[in-house]
């Protein structure tokens, strides 16, 4: 399967999967600024797979439209498709707003989307604190260990 | 004749287009008391005032309204509206004087149709109270003594505003105003029917109210409109229930629906829609919940030709929790484009969206969500689910799930999944001796199984038999 890194900045406004292909990005809005976005999937052949994970840490007041479409044609028989948004939401004052999209016009096929919206994990926190580490120490661990779980 | 055979007539026997059209599609043929001639202007919205004897807060209500219909845009998303004529409806059709207060001075032929859809049956045997709207009215409704004894008040609207004026301006127009969208803005102005409802503080109502509606007459507009106030620590269970028969022209149907839930009232509001499929199904619904409130929505749309409908529930109080569960059913010829909102405003709230869908022979079915964490909605929770099945390569499925999030302390899941029949379950089940058609019923029958067992058994058997009339000759 072939990786390929998705560049959010881009106003691509869709991309057509011919190959098996995993789509990866990571944002953190404090660097990113703001993040306005809405592209397709587009699934045209068969027995294509695909899978698109998406990483953002809202870590600013920078505003986040994200709206990923997951499209499989008439006749794309075999396609599987991934769509997995993760969302670490850490600012004060958030714009949020992610719609993950699907349409869906052949039935042999398997498509999926996922989306979490969370904080960081307060018995993660107290853990790592518990182990001698200050809360700045902390958070940046587990932001780091989100992003690298890609 | 082997097995296998005598399994395939019983299915043939029991589900037919026949049988669908006997149960539900038939028309009556009845000289309506009172008909408008097609088409809407400002003579139209006034005659309906008169007919009803309201006074001027409520016509200028209604032609406020209208105002508002005239300018507000159409819907920017879903399905293509553009065929609508609104020139092409008749806005009041009144079948019987109204109001009739016993089953006995019902005309007999609408007795006959409800009679025939199995209503004065299912009042007896499991509810607490029943309205049957029949065209733009009311025609006959009852509240077991029991419950009326304990202050329930279950009335047509336009009954309920005149009997409790100060009750009814207070919430009436509150959860959706005029102004929220086109349709909302057209029922307000030609709203008839629909019921009233009140719980008084910590009632319980053990079994449930209904209405039934039902359109007769062709190219008819149905507008009713209901209001239900759950007072604090009360209880309600609402189920209604449409159909009517099918047409060559299309017929509308643009209900308004709002609820209010009180501090610690629960309020269950179920919908088993089945319109024929000429009928396009434009309804506005929303709740306000207020404090340790629950509101829960139970929408099932199987029938006519557009549905576009989005039960909503406003989390306004803390600790407060909604939970919409839709099925949705689109086959030939059908877009349901269906789904829920949720919107929380108060503290420690949360909502569930369970959704599954499924399209067959050329139907469209698509969810439409929208989750929403204001700024001061701390620690909300919401949880949205969404599965659809997809049965042949002719049909189409959409996800469009929005969420928005202002704060920093809401936790947010979403899933949404398409698939098309397991092959494997189907193998397995025709190894047992089923044939494909039954095998793929009961698979799909297992898929809405989550939703079908929230549902009161006499509703959950005939959902089920509903879905098996519209599966019957698909091609899977």
């Amino acid at each position: 399967m072939e990786i390929f890194e998705l560049l959010l900045s881009k106003k691509l406004e869709a991309i057509e999967v011919n190959k098996d292909t995993l789509f990866k990005a990571i944002i953190q809005t404090r660097l990113f600024g703001k993040l306005s976005n809405k592209i397709k999937f587009i699934h045209k052949k068969k027995d294509i797979k695909s899978e698109i994970r998406i990483k953002i840490v809202v870590n600013s007041k920078d505003p986040v439209d994200y709206a990923p479409t997951i499209v499989i044609m008439k006749g794309a028989r075999g396609v599987k498709s991934v769509l997995k948004i993760e969302v670490l939401n850490l600012a004060k004052n958030p714009h949020v707003l992610i719609s993950p999209n699907m349409e869906i016009l052949d039935n042999d096929i398997e498509a999926s989307h996922s989306l979490t919206i969370r904080q960081l994990d307060q018995n993660e926190i107290k853990y790592l604190m518990s182990r001698g580490l200050t809360l700045k120490q902390t958070e940046k661990l587990l932001i780091q260990a989100f992003i690298n779980d890609l | 004749m082997k097995n296998s055979e005598a399994e395939n007539c019983e299915v043939k026997k029991i589900y037919t287009k026949n049988d669908y059209d006997e149960k539900y599609g038939f028309r009556t043929d009845l000289q309506n008391k009172i008909e408008f001639k097609k088409g809407l202007s400002k003579d139209v919205v006034k005659n309906i005032a008169k007919i009803k004897d309201e006074d001027k807060w409520m016509l200028n209500f209604r032609l406020k309204a209208y105002k508002e219909f005239l300018k507000h845009k159409w819907p920017s998303f879903g399905p293509d509206l553009k065929t609508l004529n609104f020139d092409d409806i008749k806005y009041f059709v009144q079948a019987s004087e109204s109001q009739d207060k016993t089953w006995d001075s019902v005309p007999t032929k609408i007795q006959e149709t409800f009679e025939k859809l199995g209503i004065p049956e299912a009042e007896k045997k499991y509810l607490a109270g029943i309205a049957t709207q029949y065209e733009s009215e009311i025609i006959y409704k009852n509240l077991k003594e029991k419950w009326a004894k304990q202050g329930v008040i279950f009335l047509d609207i336009s009954e309920g505003y005149k009997k409790y004026p100060d009750l009814f301006k207070k919430y009436f127009n509150s959860v959706i105003p005029f102004t929220d969208n086109k349709f909302a803005a057209l029922n307000s102005a030609v709203y008839s029917g629909g019921s009233f409802i009140y719980i008084p503080k910590h009632i319980k109502l053990k079994i449930p109210l209904q209405t039934y509606f039902r359109i007769n007459t062709k190219s008819m507009g149905q507008f009713e409109r209901t209001l239900i106030i759950a007072d604090e620590g009360s209880e309600v269970h609402y189920i209604e229930g449409c159909t009517a028969p099918t047409y060559s022209a299309d017929s509308l149907h643009a209900a308004v629906v709002e609820v209010i839930v009180m501090k610690n009232a629960r309020v269950r509001y179920t919908t088993i829609q089945n319109w024929s499929t000429n009928v396009l199904n434009l309804v506005t619904k929303r709740s306000k919940v207020f404090e340790n409130g629950v509101m829960e929505w139970v929408d099932c749309n199987l029938g006519s030709k557009i549905t576009m409908k989005y039960p909503a529930m406003i989390l306004e109080g803390d600790n407060s929790h909604g939970e919409i569960l839709s099925i949705a059913l689109a086959g030939k010829g059908q877009i349901i484009d269906a789904g829920g909102k949720a919107i929380h405003i108060g503290k420690n709230t949360s909502s569930i969206i369970n959704s599954k869908s499924i399209c067959l022979r050329g139907g469209r079915s698509s969810f439409r969500g929208f989750v929403k964490s204001d700024t001061f909605a701390l620690k909300a929770k919401s949880k949205v689910n969404c599965e659809a099945l997809i049965l042949d390569n002719i049909s189409q499925t959409d996800t469009y799930p929005t969420n928005l999030v202002l704060n920093n302390s809401t936790e947010i899941s979403h899933e949404a999944s398409v698939s098309k029949l397991n092959k494997k379950q189907l193998s397995y089940l025709m190894s047992r001796g089923l044939n494909e058609a039954q095998a793929s019923a009961l698979i799909v029958s297992g898929f809405i199984e989550p939703i079908v067992k929230e549902l009161p058994m006499e509703y959950a058997a005939e959902l089920n038999t509903l879905i098996n009339l519209s599966m019957e000759g698909s091609v899977l």
